[in-house]
């Protein structure tokens, strides 16, 4: 990708992302948000970060068809993990220790 | 010069969250490196956006080279729930001139917005102090991620691949996938996205993943509105 390309992608982004944050602040007296557009907005987040975590996780194990791939195994305990304790540290060291021993093993 | 006590108990409030901050930081950093941006650009997107799941994001689109239009529609879907806090921020009527309006939607990210709000509902305080408290909050974050990012530009580099560190930014995402899930359709919501986004992987220019993310979302309005109607349907 080139340098002027990822300039636009950055001044877009910013751009976008700065109204996001901007809106209602801006509004702020003048418009509530629509409660239908809030309920749906709810709903990305789950979805958005599950479509970009899943495919890490699963699709090594889908590819071989092994259900034992280390990456498997270490997404399953990290994702228990954080639903326990819910400290994003942990995760990340549960997580990454289990890969690495598990690859440790399998040499 | 003395700090305005609402911006000192906003700071102490957010202190606790920078250690979450620092892998988080340290590999937005790694990832934009890894990706293809110069150093400058890598500390520009932390400066100008402080959005790191939408940062991290655009880094792994960009390694697999989706055309640009596809990795600023990824930082848009991302960071559209920052509409939900500016709404829930702008209820509790801060006292913001306009540039101070901007910083504060600038900095308006998940933690800052999630600190205040509880704050405001259980303390009494001036416009003035909530603002001054809001700023307490979003200024050690700023600090550190704009820190951790650039700890992790230098790094970026020297990080041997047989580390797996790209699995670490997973690890990230499974930390903030797992507190949104807050109901039963916003489960089905995840699932289904997620399920559906490791067939759709193939798809070219990641169209698979927005697909995903679609059906997710609409599969969790759908159950929501059968749930609600069945709660009616048995408590007329």
């Amino acid at each position: 990708m080139s340098q002027s390309t990822i300039w636009i992608i950055l001044l877009v982004a910013t751009v976008a992302t700065f109204l996001f944050r901007y809106s209602f602040l801006w509004l702020a007296g003048y418009r509530q948000m629509p409660e239908r557009l809030e309920h749906v907005l709810r709903f990305i987040p789950p979805a958005v970060l599950s479509a970009m975590t899943f495919p890490a996780i699963l699709t090594p194990a889908v590819e071989t068809a092994d259900w034992h791939a280390p990456r498997l195994l270490a997404g399953i305990l990290a994702l228990i993990v954080m639903w326990k304790t819910r400290k994003s540290l942990q995760t990340l060291i549960w997580g990454m220790a289990s890969l690495w021993l598990l690859r440790w093993l399998a040499v | 010069m003395k700090l305005p006590k609402p911006f000192v108990s906003g700071m102490l409030a957010s202190l606790p969250l920078v250690p979450g901050f620092v892998p988080f930081g340290i590999l937005t950093g790694i990832s934009a490196i890894q990706a293809g941006m110069s150093p400058l650009e890598a500390q520009a997107s932390s400066l100008l956006l402080m959005s790191g799941a939408s940062q991290i994001a655009a880094a792994s689109m960009m390694v697999d080279h989706s055309p640009a239009f596809m990795v600023i529609l990824a930082h848009v879907i991302i960071n559209l729930r920052y509409m939900i806090y500016s709404a829930g921020l702008a209820v509790h009527k801060l006292e913001l001139s306009p540039i101070k309006k901007a910083l504060a939607a600038h900095v308006l990210i998940d933690q800052t917005y999630a600190l205040s709000h509880i704050h405001y509902e259980t303390h009494d305080l001036s416009a003035k102090e909530r603002a001054q408290y809001y700023f307490g909050t979003a200024f050690p974050l700023w600090a550190s991620w704009q820190l951790f990012t650039a700890v992790g530009i230098v790094s970026g580099s020297i990080v041997p691949q047989g580390w797996e560190l790209d699995f670490a930014i997973t690890l990230c995402f499974v930390s903030l996938l797992v507190p949104t899930l807050k109901s039963r359709p916003m489960i089905l919501a995840a699932v289904v996205a997620g399920a559906l986004s490791v067939p759709l992987a193939s798809f070219p220019f990641r169209l698979g993943f927005f697909l995903a993310t679609f059906c997710g979302v609409a599969a969790g309005l759908i159950a929501d509105s059968w749930t609600k109607r069945a709660l009616r349907r048995s408590h007329p």
